[in-house]
């Protein structure tokens, strides 16, 4: 067997031996308890209104993020002097990343059924999506949102020479996705530019577009749906929610790339770190 | 005391091998201990090494143990020595200049065409490696073309030692007629004469090979090598050799606008089974001098040069192929605390030794460090739940399955009462028995005086503030050298500040005393 490809199965079965004799479980149960008041407070209003469900999805994309970060940033800044004298050894740094990259995936995957099914729970989803039923593409999402939020975060913990110094950038990370999602403020320039690299933007692109928020018949503005005044009201249409195909995919694509550059990030940064091993 | 009279006794001769190849005639195992003569096997010959060829006078050779190491000078005869393909000069009425012997050189008594080598060539392979009862092999190469070398492979050139890969390298004949040896990709690599190969080499008359701990001789027409015995569970005192030669000439900080040194001219050998204090005074360079041990000869802006040799191959210039030999073990593990024993080091071994190795080959690797390190009662328990001790053997587990030799430890005993300090510093004394050495950097070294082997001590002279070797010998003699009941003291005596100051007066009498 390739070297690489066995230090990779071995770290592999390391990551779900350390995530159970370090009950990292407990993971997954946070995040259930997460989605759960998540869902709990933005079910009742989800697809009454544009503004509700946008702000339901964002509360949604924000717990993913949140939950995925969270599985990983101390995982890697606590292991530094245990990779230096690996690397040593003979560790291919690629091999030690990709293994927290696969396990973790099935970790996320745990966690996004649990997100899906809650949700599922309090919300009414609509049966109809871009390319496939609602619920499939919004589970997809969720877990694309999840483990790219989880590569990000052994991105972080990779160049973070501790775990304080990683917890301590963990808030910044949480704000700059939350700020760069386009649901709080309106982007432009430069901002619009950093907020194609975050998970936030295409996390939302993707539920959008899977929600036809564009639809206006069925999604009517809050102040058309509380005035008859506004009935007539227009709102305006935003790209990024087009429920097109090729608008989803290229929400997916985008969080497939921004998590691809992570990973890459991670090894270069952990070869540099270990560069006179 | 200032005016007392302190003698001092340098290290005895160590046993060295010299493995002695005469055409017709077998393979000649000598054992050097202290001065030797090499000459012509004739009557009333005084020589300690008789040699039959024609073409080796009668007095040819002086084999010279000084300095703590050997070193031979050809005595000005008719066909000269040739000291690794290079012939020395002869400088006086004596002789050449003695040269310093180190693992693995080849002394030649040959014509002046090394490629066209006489029919009476001798060749003479020093070594501070190989056993005295080492086995020697011979596979004939007449009549082939292609012959392989690996591990347990019970056709071509099959090598009992582990670290060979199963399909290590390839003897192959060119079209041309010349032999050459091809790594295959080896995950320890291929040496020929102390220099790592990438890819293939041709091979010329008297080449040693490395291959792993393995050595072979290629003669043109066969290939001599050695069969590496596994490590025994108890080592024999006799039977130690050097595994070690550290010569760091020195080592620079080098700032863009001012150059300091912080270690200059460190010399010692260090031997399997060694348990070696490290002391030094504050600023002496025990960091620098343990980085430069590790091979990293460029680190924080310090920059050692010099050399370290593992079986005369050189560290810093075969880095990728001897890092494994030396290991630092920091002040606090490096090993996963929820992990078990035997998954640390299992995982280890396979994550490193796989693709090469069955699974079996990796139990029989663990099963036979754990019996060594004595590691079986503990291979369920997590690494948190170890003692200091058992964690810092643990660690040395970890380095043994991938075959280092060499281990530092950097105060393993700081925070730790004194029994249990005594009682870490008996585990690492176990482990040495199985033939590791081990250096130690301690704070408390009175604890186990009696259990460290040697003492190595660095300190900072006031006259260029550059660390140096103050001393390097057994315990008892650095008692009497510098005039202290308590190693603990001897810090005191060469510390500037808090102590006596007397750091260049043991400089300078340990460099007179090595100058004999």
């Amino acid at each position: 067997m390739n070297k690489r490809l066995a230090q990779l199965n071995v770290y592999f079965k390391k990551n779900f031996r350390l995530f159970m004799n370090q009950r990292n479980w407990k993971f997954i149960v946070i995040a259930a308890v997460i989605s759960f008041l998540v869902c709990a407070i933005v079910g009742k209003n989800m697809y009454n209104t544009f503004e509700d469900t946008q702000s339901g999805f964002f509360a949604i994309i924000s717990a993913a993020i949140w939950v995925g970060i969270f599985n990983s940033i101390q995982r890697i800044c606590k292991e530094h002097n245990t990779i230096a004298a690996e690397y040593r050894s003979g560790l291919h740094i690629s091999s030690y990343i990709m293994s927290h990259v696969l396990f973790d995936f099935f970790v996320c995957l745990c966690q996004a059924i649990l997100l899906m099914v809650i949700c599922c729970a309090f919300i009414d989803f609509p049966s109809d999506g871009t390319i496939m039923a609602a619920i499939p593409e919004y589970f997809i999402t969720l877990l694309l949102v999840i483990w790219g939020a989880d590569i990000m975060g052994i991105m972080i913990s990779s160049v973070s020479s501790n775990p304080n110094v990683a917890m301590t950038a963990m808030p910044f990370v949480l704000i700059l996705q939350l700020v760069m999602s386009g649901v709080l403020f309106k982007l432009e320039g430069w901002s619009e530019t950093i907020a194609n690299i975050t998970y936030s933007k295409w996390g939302m692109s993707a539920l959008g577009s899977t929600a036809d928020l564009n639809n206006g018949n069925e999604l009517p503005s809050r102040i058309s749906a509380l005035d008859p005044m506004f009935a007539g009201f227009k709102r305006e249409m935003i790209d990024m929610y087009e429920h097109e195909a090729g608008t989803l995919l290229a929400a997916w694509g985008m969080i497939a790339l921004i998590s691809v550059v992570c990973i890459v990030v991670s090894i270069l940064s952990l070869k540099f770190r270990n560069r006179n091993s | 005391m200032d005016n007392k009279t302190v003698y001092y006794r340098p290290l005895p001769p160590k046993p060295a091998t010299l493995l002695v190849l005469e055409p017709n005639d077998g393979i000649r195992v000598v054992t050097l201990e202290g001065d030797m003569k090499m000459g012509r096997d004739v009557q009333g010959s005084m020589c300690d090494i008789k040699l039959r060829s024609g073409i080796v006078s009668r007095d040819h050779g002086d084999f010279i143990f000084a300095d703590g190491s050997y070193h031979y000078r050809d005595n000005n005869s008719l066909n000269g020595t040739y000291y690794n393909g290079i012939k020395l000069e002869s400088i006086n009425e004596r002789g050449t200049r003695a040269v310093r012997l180190q693992d693995g050189d080849v002394l030649r008594i040959d014509r002046k065409k090394l490629d066209e080598p006489h029919p009476e060539a001798v060749v003479a392979i020093f070594s501070t490696s190989f056993g005295k009862d080492e086995k020697w092999n011979r596979c004939y190469l007449r009549g082939q073309n292609m012959v392989p070398i690996g591990r347990n492979t019970g056709y071509g050139i099959s090598l009992t030692d582990f670290m060979a890969s199963r399909n290590h390298a390839t003897l192959m004949l060119t079209p041309e007629g010349r032999w050459k040896i091809v790594d295959n990709g080896s995950t320890n690599g291929v040496a020929v004469n102390k220099e790592a190969i990438v890819g293939e080499r041709l091979l010329s008359p008297f080449d040693v090979i490395r291959i792993a701990n393995t050595t072979l001789i290629f003669l043109e027409d066969e290939v001599i090598y050695n069969t590496v015995q596994s490590r025994p569970q108890h080592f024999d005192d006799s039977s130690r050799q050097v595994i070690m030669n550290v010569n760091i000439q020195k080592a620079t900080t080098s700032g863009i606008f001012k150059k300091r040194d912080l270690l200059r001219d460190i010399r010692l050998d260090v031997e399997n089974g060694d348990l070696i204090l490290i002391l030094g005074g504050s600023g002496a360079g025990k960091t620098t001098f343990i980085n430069a041990l590790r091979g990293k000869i460029s680190q924080s802006g310090v920059r050692s040069t010099g050399q370290v040799l593992f079986g005369g191959m050189d560290l810093y210039k075969n880095f990728k192929m001897l890092k494994n030999k030396v290991g630092l073990v920091p002040q606090f593990p490096t090993t996963r605390d929820e992990d078990t024993v035997y998954h640390t080091v299992h995982d280890m071994a396979t994550s490193m030794l796989a693709g090469d190795y069955t699974p079996q080959e990796i139990q029989m690797r663990i099963k036979d460090v754990f019996d060594r390190l004595m590691l079986n009662s503990l291979r369920d328990r997590f690494i948190k739940n170890l003692s200091g001790g058992q964690k810092k053997r643990a660690e040395v587990a970890l380095g043994s399955v991938l075959d280092q030799e060499v281990f530092i430890l950097d105060e393993p005993d700081s925070g730790m009462d004194f029994a249990t300090r005594v009682d870490l510093m008996k585990t690492l004394k176990s482990c040495t028995e199985t033939g590791e050495a081990i250096l130690v950097i301690s704070h408390a070294p009175d604890d186990a005086a009696d259990l460290y082997t040697k003492v190595i001590v660095l300190a900072k002279s006031q006259r260029d503030e550059v660390g140096h070797l103050a001393y390097y010998g057994d315990v008892a003699n650095a008692y009497s050298f510098f005039g202290v009941n308590k190693l603990s003291e001897i810090v005191m005596e060469i510390n500037y500040e808090g102590g006596k100051g007397r750091a260049d007066e043991f400089i300078q009498k340990f460099e007179m005393t090595r100058r004999g």
